[in-house]
């Protein structure tokens, strides 16, 4: 089996994808270019948004790649506009180190992916491959559609045939009742020859005396022929037949009646007799008119199985379809739809699917009806179950005999899935490109402290040795404290709640800082007057969690650099809360640099790091799910060049009843 | 005489170590924690060699090398680009020579040592 990389990637997309290049920076493009060139995509390089818009709009390739930051329209905008155009188009952000969070707010905006500078080669040709997947994917989709739409469209087709043929038969129906005009012309014959029925006409004796061509060819030949001979054995010696009875009550009758070709066939029929009395009082002659019923009742049924097969179809597409009229009301729905949404027909399409009051805004249905267009959108609903589901919608006119948009069809493919998988790869990706640097500046680190040590032992410079072990025995605690909160992010483990007092939690806690804080002229002060009692807690991880608080505390004092006091105080208490449990308090407050309220608000978000390369950004991320397990919560208060307190608090006693909550993914 | 390096990195930690390794062997050398620094002292400092890490914040790596390139007397200096993440930076062409953190001194010193004759 040949190696990934054998294959030009775009030889694996079902076509030559055409890709649009947009980047500000000359040198990127000419070599980003002939990177692309090389994994097989045809390339169209634009330097700055606005041009690199009008090259989308009059060229619309499939895959953008574009920088964040650009001068004039940058990569957000091109985004934008570039999703109102052609939502399907795949576009990767390309992004520095500096603007994550537009990268991660990009996503946000519909972008594929996003690939950090300096451009890892293998990265960029993963998520391309991606985006050439999805790519296909949609295509499929789309094609999908397409053809139930056609399919759609030939029943509808044949449909509108069938209830015509019926039309006619129902005229021919209607004519052979105004027969008995027709009838009572002198030639008849003439006439009633062409009639699409079997007509006859019978004397007094219950003989035929003359029939028209139908009848001749089917029945046989009619004159001097018994009345009751057409209908087979039914009516032996002609008594009770149609014929016979309108002869002896002088009224007409109807009647539904076999009858017998001379070739063997059967016919359906309805039989209408009608007395001729010629001006006497008895009856002289009876018209017979007997209208096949047989062609009638396949018609009909293959009608039947036609609608039948029709909504089997319509059920059995594993795609929710609701046909909708102007004011979004559902009037028809398959039974994928009902099933996952627990909707009824009937019901609007905004409270099926949303539980909302009114139209989603941008709502495709209202677009076709607006333009006769078909439309695509994407969304979030919830299903039956209160699950979230992410939908790619299409919309389909269905028009009526005038052209005019009458109804709109909407089928929903279900793609969480996709969506989590791709939310997921995102975080992962985020996480591996923000770890990495960290990570390899920690190591770089670590082999200057053990130089330090070597060359001080070569050198018998015992302070140098002194110095270097100080470096590495740094560099590793902060290694072995990445390792944990990247396990912990890894593996979403329960939590192993014990009972502790929370004194000892607290003493513990302060211990591990305490060191630190005052080797670095920190005034530490302890304040658990109020901590007496015991509390629940998963202790091994909310340790951690309050110790990310307690080290940040710390660097913020050590960056505190105008000679204000460094202070931190670290107090515990139990606190009785109104109709609730106790809770347990702690609050971490220090007089270092403070955050500005930018900081303070991302905080929390995975990634997030004030402290540049010193920091991986996943502390706080993780001490934040930490109290939230606990039910629990976090306030800051913080001013910049005044401090920061950190207030973290959870139940003295942890709902038993509730199991832990669980924890939520990474940033979405 | 006394061959001449710059360090370029923003990593205080890296930065140390690399001076440490280079005046160990006899180096003169010059630190700088961002591309804006660096630009102003390689001018006085006129280097043999310089450093470069290419993953530094706002773009500082390709600032400094577009910045080096500008300024014609300097602009053939030798370059050893020490990198955290990923390989080769876009920017650069094939004739600089990276080298992955962590780094190892005896690779560095040899390399330095080949780029110098």
């Amino acid at each position: 089996m040949p190696a990934p990389h054998d294959t030009p990637l775009a030889a694996r997309c079902s076509t030559r994808e055409t890709i649009l290049l947009v980047d500000d920076e000359a040198d990127i493009r000419e070599l980003l270019s002939m990177l692309l060139e090389d994994l097989g995509f045809s390339v169209l390089t634009a330097p700055d948004g606005e041009k690199g818009l009008t090259l989308f709009r009059t060229l619309e390739a499939p895959i953008v790649l574009t920088d964040i930051k650009m001068p004039g329209l940058d990569g957000i905008g091109l985004l934008a506009a570039i999703k109102e155009h052609r939502p399907d188009t795949e576009v990767v952000m390309i992004s520095g180190h500096a603007d994550m969070e537009l990268a991660i707010a990009s996503l946000k905006l519909g972008a594929s992916d996003f690939i950090t500078k300096p451009i890892d080669v293998t990265l960029l040709e993963h998520s391309l491959n991606r985006a050439c997947e999805r790519l296909t994917l949609k295509r499929q989709v789309r094609e999908h559609t397409l053809n139930l739409e056609r399919l759609v469209a030939e029943k509808s087709a044949r449909l509108v045939d069938l209830e015509r043929r019926l039309a006619a038969r129902q005229i021919v129906e209607g004519l052979s009742s105004a027969m008995r005009f027709v009838a009572s012309e002198p030639d008849g014959q003439g006439s009633l020859g062409e009639l699409p029925c079997f007509v006859a006409i019978h004397n007094r004796e219950g003989r035929v005396i003359t029939a028209n061509t139908l009848y001749r060819e089917h029945l046989g030949e009619p004159e001097g022929r018994e009345s009751h001979a057409a209908y087979g054995e039914a009516y032996p010696g002609g008594a009770g037949c149609p014929v016979d009875l309108t002869l002896k009550t002088g009224r007409p009758g109807q009647s539904r009646e076999t009858l017998y070709g001379v070739d063997g066939r059967t016919f359906n029929a309805l039989v209408s007799t009608t007395p001729i009395n010629g001006g006497r009082k008895d009856t002289a002659m009876v018209l017979e008119v007997a209208v096949d019923l047989t062609e009638v009742e396949r018609l009909h049924a293959e009608l039947i199985q036609s609608h039948r097969r029709y909504r089997d179809l319509f059920d059995a597409v594993p795609c929710a379809i609701t046909v909708q009229d102007r004011a979004l009301n559902i009037v028809e729905a398959n039974k994928t739809f009902l099933r996952e949404f627990g909707a009824s027909v009937g019901q609007t399409c905004f409270e099926a699917y949303k539980h909302s009051p009114e139209p989603c805004p941008d709502c495709p249905i209202l677009a076709t009806f607006e333009d006769g267009q078909r439309h695509q959108a994407e969304t979030v609903t919830t299903d039956a179950a209160g699950q979230a589901r992410n939908l790619l919608i299409w919309t389909a006119p269905l028009l009526d005999d005038h052209g005019r948009v009458e109804k709109v069809m909407e089928v929903s493919t279900d793609i969480t899935q996709l969506r989590q998988l791709q939310d997921h790869l995102s975080s992962l990706g985020m996480m591996l490109g923000s770890m990495s640097h960290g990570v390899k500046g920690l190591l770089m680190g670590l082999d200057g402290g053990m130089y330090r040590v070597e060359s001080g032992l070569n050198k018998g410079d015992l302070a140098k040795i002194k110095s270097g072990w100080e470096l590495v025995r740094h560099r590793v605690e902060r290694i072995r404290k990445m390792v944990l909160d990247i396990l912990y992010y890894a593996k979403s483990r329960d939590l192993d709640l014990s009972e502790t007092p929370v004194r000892a939690f607290a003493e513990d806690l302060a211990m591990i800082v305490e060191a630190k804080a005052v080797a670095n002229n920190i005034l530490f002060t302890r304040d658990f007057a109020a901590a007496a009692g015991l509390f629940q807690a998963d202790h091994s991880a909310l340790s951690s969690a309050l110790v990310n608080f307690l080290e940040n505390a710390v660097d913020a004092c050590l960056c505190e650099t105008t000679g204000r006091s460094r202070e931190l105080t670290f107090r515990a208490a139990v606190e009785a809360a109104p109709e609730e449990d106790a809770r347990v308090v702690f609050t971490i407050t220090d007089t270092g640099v403070g955050m500005s309220r930018e900081e303070r608000e991302k905080m929390f978000t995975l990634f997030f790091s004030s402290k540049g390369s010193k920091g991986t950004g996943i502390g706080l991320f993780i001490s934040s799910r930490v109290i939230a397990q606990h039910h629990g919560g976090i306030e800051v208060d913080s001013a910049e060049g005044e401090g920061t307190r950190v207030t973290a608090w959870l139940p003295a006693r942890q709902p038993a009843a509730l199991a832990p909550r669980p924890a939520n993914d990474a940033a979405t | 005489m006394q061959k001449k390096i710059l360090i370029v990195d923003d990593d205080p930690a890296v930065v140390d170590f690399l001076n440490e390794i280079f005046t160990d062997n006899g180096f003169a050398t010059e630190k700088a924690y961002n591309g804006a620094e660096a630009l102003e002292k390689i001018a006085a400092f006129a280097p043999n060699l310089i450093t470069l890490d290419m993953d530094m914040p706002e773009k500082a790596g390709t600032m400094f090398y577009i910045g080096l390139r500008k300024n014609e007397a300097l602009k053939d200096t030798p370059i050893i680009v020490i990198s955290g993440v990923g390989p080769r930076p876009p920017a650069l062409t094939k004739d600089i020579p990276v080298l992955q953190k962590p780094v190892e001194p005896a690779a560095l010193l040899a390399l330095v040592g080949k780029m110098l004759n």
